[in-house]
């Protein structure tokens, strides 16, 4: 019996998986598995902080349980961002433009966590 | 796009061969409230930045945190956050294999919008009683 069951015709037209989304698929489940953790967290933490001001705020993230929640999340939810535009991109774009978007939504990613990352650790650190 | 695409596999969603339902609908939100989300992340990451800068630029811009513009963005960033939230977790029990059936994943779709929709007015309520009563 074939173990191959594609016929000629589906080669020629070349359709079918591009053969390398389960490490792509994988990871953008776990990150959303700690985001679905982390999300109800983050959204009780900002209420109860928002009453109090700029002290609120500050006094949630010298918390360990806040600054690690918020840690836990911008690197999840970066992650998870970047893995889903990169999917929305890969869709609607190629040639040099899809290579720039890519590179852009990398990079504005990594950026913009070291932003949130760094100032996490200023606020809980040099409490 | 267009002409000039020559990628073998084809574009989605099929919006020329789909006519409209409410699953369709639940998949292009979830898409777009991605994108949005990944813009509201950043400004997030601005607010923690501005907190870090300390007090005096923080109070700079806290009448604009504090305005009707920002209740309304708190508004919508949670909307789409909790809708995302939940159609996601759907998402991993369809990767299960459950709940795939064309009338209980249009019941759903619909459900999911409606209550996103419950729970951000009633977030955004809670927020503002808070808020105000501080």
């Amino acid at each position: 019996m074939a173990t191959d069951f594609r016929t000629p015709m589906s080669r020629v037209k070349g359709h079918g998986s591009a053969g390398d989304g389960t490490h792509h698929y994988i990871a953008h489940r776990v990150s959303a598995i700690i985001l679905a953790i982390t999300v109800p967290l983050l959204i009780w933490g900002i209420m109860s902080a928002a009453p109090g001001g700029f002290d609120g705020f500050v006094e949630y993230i010298e918390s360990t349980f806040g600054a690690l929640t918020l840690l836990t999340f911008v690197s999840a939810a970066f992650f998870h961002g970047r893995s889903g535009l990169t999917e929305s991109i890969l869709d609607y774009f190629q040639g040099g433009k899809r290579m720039a978007l890519l590179l852009v939504a990398t990079l504005v990613s990594i950026g913009f966590w070291l932003l949130a990352v760094l100032s996490i650790l200023r606020i809980w650190l040099g409490a | 796009m267009g002409s000039n695409w020559n990628d073998k596999r084809p574009m989605s969603p099929h919006l020329q061969v789909w006519r409209w339902h409410p699953t369709m609908l639940s998949s292009i939100l979830h898409r777009a409230s991605g994108i949005a989300l990944f813009f509201a992340l950043i400004k997030l990451s601005i607010f923690i930045a501005v907190l870090a800068a300390g007090p005096d630029v923080f109070m700079k811009y806290s009448s604009l945190f504090y305005s009707p513009l920002g209740v309304i963005g708190f508004f919508i960033a949670v909307g789409i956050l909790v809708y995302h939230l939940m159609n996601g977790i759907r998402h991993m029990i369809w990767d299960s294999g459950r709940l795939l059936a064309p009338p209980v994943a249009n019941m759903m779709s619909i459900a999911i919008i409606a209550a996103a929709a419950v729970i951000a007015v009633i977030l955004t309520f809670i927020l503002v009683s808070s808020v105000g009563g501080a």
